[in-house]
């Protein structure tokens, strides 16, 4: 498969009539069993118990999106600028799980290798007696102990215990470890803010968040720091993917925030979230390809791999902050101490639906499906807002959710096109940051917390263009079970609640999946590549 | 005696560790990432289980000519695979998924089919063509499946194993695709 630049995937279509609502039993979550898991006391209080309406002093309405608003895009937003997801660092893997899968080429046999050293001893019985089995084993042993040992002694230092605070944590500068993120932090002019304080935060896990109620507090786990150079440019590591696996939730989501300030530019959060595999330390996009094994251990002698967020972030000029100016470059090897953040709840918003899988057909002799299920991921725009109110959030990146349940929708057929949607759940944090170099912050942060289930389909005036072609034979079926995410703007319709609709991306994971059934011999098209490569929407055609 | 096999076996371990520590890179190299998951299933006749996957496209992204060394197919189980083709691809159709290939009415627009050439040996030149990468297969049970295909490649210096990420799967009549 050729590596093919991401696309806007298809022209406007809007969705203009809703087939069917169907709800499943699992209804949405509890919202009033309160955690105090993540509420330690010394949280600041949160706008105590808000009205679900009427919390930003105006009447909230059921949620409902406009049609002609719903567009794939890629488009930064007005308050962020993120662009596409930049090269995974595959030149990492984890050392601290040192089970290498690996394939031969010429055999094609798969071998596990753990240790370091692989054990083949089949064969070998007809022509060694004990001893020299004996022998060859203790040599074994030997062998993977030193290669153990080896990999031990070029091991990271033992993993940070998780902070309560910024303080003793590693600055990013000092680490070797994968990159997390990047970008450059701009002031609101578009010029960069040099010395810009970042800090890489871990949300509590949705699980945990969920459970919450409107008063609720917790503190975010600051778990990468760095400061941007003279140029607003920053590079954020982590020094142990311990420090964030307990953020993990049951689908292995974990949802990161980087947070940035300047002198006089205020801070502001960038959410993305990221799929944790505790059996490999590795985290991948949602819908995104899974690290490559790599042909080794790295120099730095990191093995866990990461796919790494670029953003690039412009602060907002609320012109609440004043204090000394930022000193010093990156690259200081010291502890870093740039504040820290905490949430609380302010409303439980009800069910938004959200846009998590498409297909089409524009042809005769075609059936096709999606099935949402359990483990499914998807991600979800947040909003920001200086103020909480109605109408003055701005998209600031995204969250992951993922299922806990499944949802398969009615089988599609001929010349149908359909948007599959289901619900979730999502929350207004308030959110209140200290830090020592500039004074207290606080803004607001609108989020999906949890899939609430629930199926409806939407039917789009049209199917995109898709040129990458092949031929299906009649009574084939193709089935795809992960794509590289394409952003509907607008997908998440929220626009009720908060005053503008969030953007959804509707990869999915590899417990979704789209399935084209052939009775006839017809073409099955993608929109970005072939079907069998990154297709990212499917299109059967004549 | 014993002493000599001793460290023959020795020595065939050291370089059953050597060789397994020493791996290509998977999916990063200039013929492309594998793609994203997913399942290609073909009802093929008992008389003639065969079917001819053409559904991966591969295309040289370096600026270096690529040598296929290998294609094979990926966890085998009854899925047996008997040649494998480079055609030539001058629009946006792949071959696709057929019994037989060319089809009586010709190859598809755009698929150079009197061009085709064993994958083995054959090089891609860098900007060139799309390559679709075409599998004969055939089925030796009722199901027969393999997790993809592996294309062992190198260029100057470098080797590197491409691993489709589509699963292939023929079922043989009367069985069906459909779940």
């Amino acid at each position: 498969m050729p590596p093919l630049v991401r696309r806007n995937p298809s022209p406007s279509v809007a969705p203009d009539q809703v087939l069917q609502h169907a709800r499943n039993g699992l209804g949405t979550p509890c919202l009033t069993a309160r955690n105090t898991r993540h509420g330690p006391p010394d949280c600041p209080a949160a706008d105590n118990a808000m009205p679900r309406e009427g919390s930003d002093g105006t009447t909230l309405s059921p949620p409902k999106r406009p049609d002609s608003s719903l567009r794939p895009s890629s488009c930064p937003s007005a308050g962020m600028l993120r662009h596409g997801r930049i090269a995974p660092d595959h030149g990492h893997q984890s050392r601290r799980h040192p089970q290498l899968k690996i394939e031969n080429p010429l055999t094609g046999i798969s071998q596990s290798l753990e240790g370091g050293c692989l054990l083949v001893t089949s064969g070998l019985g007809g022509i060694m007696n004990k001893r020299i089995v004996a022998v060859v084993l203790a040599a074994s042993v030997v062998a993977m102990l030193s290669s153990t040992q080896a990999a031990s002694a070029s091991s990271p230092a033992a993993p940070t215990p998780p902070t309560a605070d910024l303080v003793g944590l590693v600055d990013s500068a000092s680490l070797t470890t994968p990159v997390v993120a990047s970008g450059h932090i701009l002031k609101s002019d578009g010029s960069a803010a040099a010395f810009a304080d970042v800090v890489l935060y871990a949300w509590p896990a949705n699980d945990a968040l969920k459970g919450l109620s409107p008063g609720d507090g917790f503190k975010l786990q600051a778990v990468g720091a760095a400061t941007a150079d003279i140029n607003g440019a920053y590079t954020l590591r982590i020094a142990s993917a311990d420090l964030v696996s307990p953020m993990a939730d049951s689908s292995g989501i974990i949802n990161f925030e980087i947070d940035a300030g300047a002198i006089g530019q205020g801070t502001v959060p960038f959410g993305f979230p990221r799929k944790f595999d505790p059996s490999t330390g590795s985290m991948t996009e949602i819908g995104g390809t899974p690290p490559a094994l790599a042909s080794g251990p790295t120099a730095s002698g990191s093995l866990w791999s990461v796919a790494p967020e670029h953003a690039d972030v412009v602060l907002p000029l609320n012109g609440a902050s004043t204090g000394t100016q930022n000193v010093g470059p990156p690259g200081s090897t010291s502890a870093v101490n740039k504040g820290s953040c905490t949430l609380a709840v302010v409303t439980n918003y009800g069910p938004g639906w959200d846009i998590v899988g498409q297909t089409y057909s524009t042809t005769t002799g075609v059936t096709h499906q999606f099935v949402y299920t359990s483990g499914s991921s998807s991600s979800l725009g947040e909003g920001f807002s200086l103020s909480g109110a109605y109408g003055s959030f701005s998209a600031s990146g995204t969250t992951g959710v993922g299922s806990t349940g499944s949802e398969t929708y009615p089988v599609q057929g001929n010349g149908q096109y359909a948007y599959y949607e289901t619900e979730f759940t999502f929350e207004k944090f308030r959110r209140t940051c200290i830090n020592p170099r500039q004074p207290t912050t606080v803004d607001y942060l609108a989020k999906a917390v949890s899939w609430a289930a629930g199926a409806q389909i939407q039917r789009p005036s049209g199917a995109p263009a898709a040129g990458y072609c092949v031929s299906q034979l009649a009574g084939s079926v193709f089935r795809k079970e992960s794509t590289t995410a394409i952003t509907w703007t607008n997908g998440f319709s929220v626009g009720g609640f908060v005053g503008i609709n969030l953007s959804t991306d509707t990869g999915y994971s590899t417990s979704a999946s789209v399935e084209y059934s052939f009775s006839a011999q017809r073409h099955l098209c993608g929109t970005g590549g072939y079907p069998g490569g990154t297709p990212y929407q499917l299109v059967a055609q004549a | 005696m014993r002493r000599a096999i001793l460290v023959l076996v020795t020595g065939a371990l050291l370089a059953s560790c050597a060789s397994t520590i020493n791996t290509e890179p998977v999916n990063t190299g200039p013929l492309g990432d594998g793609g994203t998951p997913g399942e290609e299933c073909v009802p093929v006749d008992a008389k003639s289980p065969s079917a001819v996957i053409g559904i991966d496209a591969l295309q040289n992204t370096s600026n270096e000519t690529v040598t296929i060394d290998s294609v094979i197919l990926a966890y085998p189980k009854q899925l047996k695979l008997t040649s494998v083709l480079l055609v030539p691809i001058a629009q946006h159709n792949l071959i696709g998924v057929a019994l037989t290939y060319p089809p009586p009415q010709g190859p598809e627009p755009g698929v150079m089919w009197d061009q085709r050439r064993p994958a083995p040996g054959t090089t891609i030149a860098p900007g060139s063509l799309t390559e679709n990468l075409v599998a004969m297969v055939t089925a030796e049970a009722t199901t027969a499946q393999a997790a993809g295909l592996i294309v062992s490649y190198h260029n100057t210096g470098h080797r590197y194993i491409l691993h489709t990420a589509t699963r292939i799967r023929l079922q043989v009549s009367p069985s069906v695709c459909a779940p």
